[in-house]
């Protein structure tokens, strides 16, 4: 069926688009404050441009575009990496003091950060999907072949596999049995998080922890998005 | 300088990812060739400085990356030293042959697989060695179906899947007990609650026993390091699987020891002695030469995971660079074979730099291996025999195919350079081997003389007739991805059963 | 018995005895999830609240699984991303997805 010729695709997402489009923008931007963030965003702007994409069977712009997009979040990232390293010797070092008045600013390097992870998400999300979506040839299917009802060697495996299956199952049911008495221990850790997002001055403890001090790991976390993207592109041209 | 150094050398390879991509989209230009030979050179200058900045430091050095509370930490000690040759050496061969790599986005990839790699020998994080765990995986599922060889890539991913669940689970569990991030590296981070040291350590030891594949979850090794080509299955070979190694030793075996669970020890030996065994078996019984190269490296992770069990780290990391250093002399040399009538033809000057490294692989009198042997099997006459019986397998295996010389001399220097650089490579490992152990004996000459002459002999003459045999593993034991799937899931199950009656926790 | 023990139960099955490949890595996903439910169930507090500072009330749960958790659910869509990519060349090539047909590989 062509979605294009579809009166309530159409009208739905005339509708739906502009305001998922700011939506998004204001939970890469409150991301500090409230809940939201980057990634949370970036999802949503890369899956409404997806369905826009669907419905219209057409690509809105070129890959160009996206990989535009992508790059320049992790430009800024790593621009931010590097300022912080010049100036303080760590990475991101220093820029965490830069605290301002308001709510959105109300600590300087928060923002920036969610908004290069929402481009570079963003970006990255249209071209990972535009991988499956865009065929230049379909490949032809295959006729569904329904399994033969003999006893065969195969049956047999799966015979065996179901025995091994409940006594792996058995056995870590037994080990949690064993195990539950342990109760999860209280982490003393907790309260000296809500303590350093008082100090920093950001609200979103999350928000604080993801771009904080385990901001290298997002970063990496960006680097194996891209890394997706580049491998993906390079298996659709080996075929 | 040092910190700096430290923090950075992780970076280089992003960087240079940044520079790829940014002049590809703004000057159209393709700088990529010159870029991953300029982060190659960067990283093993920067190798070769951290060497000698580092020689001063003792015990656990820490790098905190941020100035907050909690950041991530990276980490020195001084066992890293080998762990940082073992990536050396296939980076100082990848150097002769990055034609191989031959498109941007291949490059890239490649380059992230770096990033990954080297992240995974710095940092200090529990939480962070997944990451870069995964990053370095990822990148190698890609470059695995480079020759389009999917089928292997799909099977390294199920495997890499699986065993990074099990991590991510016992760093659930860990945290749940109440550990840190810095949970293997920083003693002061494990007070942690009994049952859930146990689950976590157990859960932790089944991943890194997946990733360093030992027995029943070895399948995916063979045709994952024999399909793509020699640069990458080099790196694979010796830095991805000895990470898996490495990962037990940091995150199993030293809180296990802190703890005083020697059970994971037992356990790691059991394991290790059967993908010994296994690995030789599959090796002698292959008909290709290059998955026999590729079974190889069961043999060393079994002796290696050995080595680890009887807590005799310091000859285990030394043996992975000598191994990473003949691995990739074979895979580097299997590129120039050319194969004609059943024989396999090869450059004058290859012949005994192969020679040489089959001799190191088998851990023959006066190889490098010979001494950690018998630094290691000292006053051990039962896995004596066994290595001798292992060192025999591997001769017959190699012996069985027939080598004959190549009379066009190629253009490429490859050949000379890889003469000087293994040469300078081997003799040090070799004064380092000799330090640990200088004891000769000539028993043990004339044994290893007569396993020479055995071997050749057997992998000649009777090779040919145990033909219902050839590639067993291929047909019987590992015939197709769901039998795979079921060794592997095995392991688990072997691991809780040995462990949890062990420990009395039932 | 645990919900997260019957998705394992799931999830292992489907691993062994389930012969096309993108239900196997379907599988892998559900275990995933099902490891980022039992973390965010660690950092759970009867009746606290989300880790946002101007909320008024006290008890907030544990905000480092969460963010720790972010970081695992990229890597697992990018897995799922690249698994997928590998399984549509492996089915040019070969015409099949069925491990049975493809034999050893």
């Amino acid at each position: 069926m062509n979605l294009r010729e579809s009166p309530i695709f159409t009208t739905t997402l005339g509708k739906i688009f502009p305001f998922a489009v700011v939506f998004s923008l204001y939970v890469a931007s409150y991301g500090a404050s409230f809940p939201g963030g980057g990634f949370q965003a970036g999802v949503m702007l890369g899956s409404i441009m997806v369905v826009v994409e669907l419905v219209m069977e057409r690509r809105m712009y070129s890959d160009m575009v996206f990989q535009k997009i992508e790059l320049s979040g992790i430009v800024v990232l790593f621009a931010l990496a590097i300022a912080g390293f010049v100036f303080a010797g760590r990475p991101f070092g220093g820029l965490y003091q830069l605290r301002l008045e308001g709510l959105i600013w109300s600590n300087a390097v928060f923002p920036i950060l969610s908004l290069a992870i929402f481009l570079e998400v963003s970006g990255s999300m249209v071209l990972i999907f535009r991988n499956f979506l865009f065929w230049d040839q379909a490949p032809k299917l295959n006729p569904i072949v329904l399994a033969k009802n003999n006893l065969s060697w195969r049956r047999i495996e799966r015979c065996v596999t179901g025995i091994v299956l409940g006594l792996l199952l058995l056995a870590i049911m037994l080990i949690v049995y064993f195990l539950s008495p342990g109760q999860v221990s209280v982490r003393a850790d907790k309260q000296a998080w809500l303590d350093l997002a008082q100090h920093v001055g950001i609200n979103n403890v999350v928000t604080l922890v993801y771009l904080g001090p385990r901001v290298f790991d997002t970063m990496m976390e960006a680097m194996v998005v891209v890394l997706t993207v580049v491998g993906m592109k390079h298996l659709g041209k080996c075929t | 300088m040092f910190d700096a150094l430290w923090m950075l050398v992780a970076f280089f390879p992003l960087l240079g990812v940044l520079v790829i991509l940014s002049v590809s989209f703004l000057l159209r230009r393709d700088c990529s060739a010159f870029v991953v030979a300029l982060v190659l050179i960067l990283e093993i200058v920067s190798f070769v400085v951290i060497y000698f900045l580092t020689r001063p430091i003792e015990g656990n050095y820490l790098v905190a990356l941020s100035a907050l509370p909690f950041s991530i930490q990276f980490h020195f000690s001084q066992e890293k030293i080998f762990f940082m040759a073992n990536l050396f050496i296939p980076m100082a061969f990848a150097l002769f042959r990055l034609k191989s790599l031959d498109s941007i986005n291949v490059r890239l990839v490649f380059l992230f697989f770096l990033a990954g790699s080297i992240g995974l020998l710095v940092t200090g994080d529990i939480f962070n060695f997944f990451v870069f765990y995964e990053l370095m995986i990822m990148a190698a599922y890609v470059l695995i179906g480079l020759k389009g060889n999917y089928g292997a890539s799909i099977k390294y991913m199920l495997t890499g899947g699986i065993s990074s669940l099990f991590f991510l689970a016992g760093i659930i569990v860990l945290y749940a007990g109440g550990a840190g991030m810095g949970f293997g590296y920083d003693p002061s981070h494990e007070i942690i609650a009994r049952p859930w040291l146990d689950l976590g350590l157990l859960l932790c030891a089944i991943a890194f026993a997946i990733k360093a594949a030992l027995f029943p979850a070895s399948g995916w090794v063979a045709s994952c390091h024999g399909a793509t080509n020699s640069l990458v299955s080099s790196f694979l070979a010796s830095f991805t699987v000895f990470s898996g190694i490495r990962g037990f030793y940091i995150f199993v075996l030293v809180p296990a020891e802190r703890a005083g669970m020697m059970e994971f020890f037992e356990l790691l030996r059991y394991l290790s002695l059967a993908t010994m065994i296994v690995g030789a078996l599959c090796m002698f019984f292959e008909t290709d030469l290059k998955r026999t190269i590729a079974h190889n490296t069961l043999v060393t992770v079994g002796l290696v995971g050995l080595m680890c069990s009887f807590k005799n780290y310091d000859l285990a990391f030394l043996y992975m660079p000598i191994h990473a250093l003949h691995k990739s002399i074979m895979f580097y040399s299997y590129e120039d074979l050319s194969q004609r009538g059943g024989r396999y033809l090869v450059r004058r000057l290859s012949l005994p730099i192969i020679g040489l490294a089959i001799f190191s692989m088998a851990g023959l009198f006066a190889s490098p291996v010979y001494f950690l042997k018998q630094a290691f099997l000292s006053g051990q006459s039962v896995y004596k025999v066994l290595l001798f019986g292992m060192s025999f397998f591997v001769v017959a295996a190699f012996a069985k195919h027939r080598l004959g010389l190549r009379k066009a001399l190629g253009k490429r220097f490859w050949p000379v350079l890889a003469v000087l650089v293994f040469g300078a490579l081997y003799l040090m490992l070799f004064g380092h081997s000799l330090l640990a152990n200088p004891g000769l004996s000539l028993l043990d000459l004339a044994i290893d003389l007569l396993v020479i002459a055995a071997a050749i002999l057997v992998g000649r003459y009777l090779w040919p007739k145990l033909s219902f045999l050839h590639n067993f593993d291929r047909r019987l034991l590992f015939a197709n991805l769901n039998r795979e799937l079921f060794m592997l899931i095995l392991l688990p199950i072997t691991m809780t059963v040995f462990i949890v009656f062990k420990r009395g926790l039932l | 018995m645990n919900l997260d023990l019957w998705l394992l139960f799931v999830a292992v099955w489907g691993l062994i005895v389930v012969d096309n490949l993108i239900k196997k890595v379907m599988c892998l996903s559900i275990v995933e999830s099902m490891l980022i439910l039992e973390f965010l169930k660690i950092g759970f507090v009867a009746s606290g609240a989300a880790p946002i500072l101007n909320v008024s009330q006290r008890v907030v749960v544990d905000p480092v699984p969460q963010a720790l958790m972010l970081t695992a659910i990229v890597i697992g869509m990018c897995f799922n991303a690249l698994a997928c990519a590998v399984i549509v060349r492996l089915y040019r090539q070969t015409g099949t997805v069925l491990v049975s047909e493809l034999g050893n590989v």
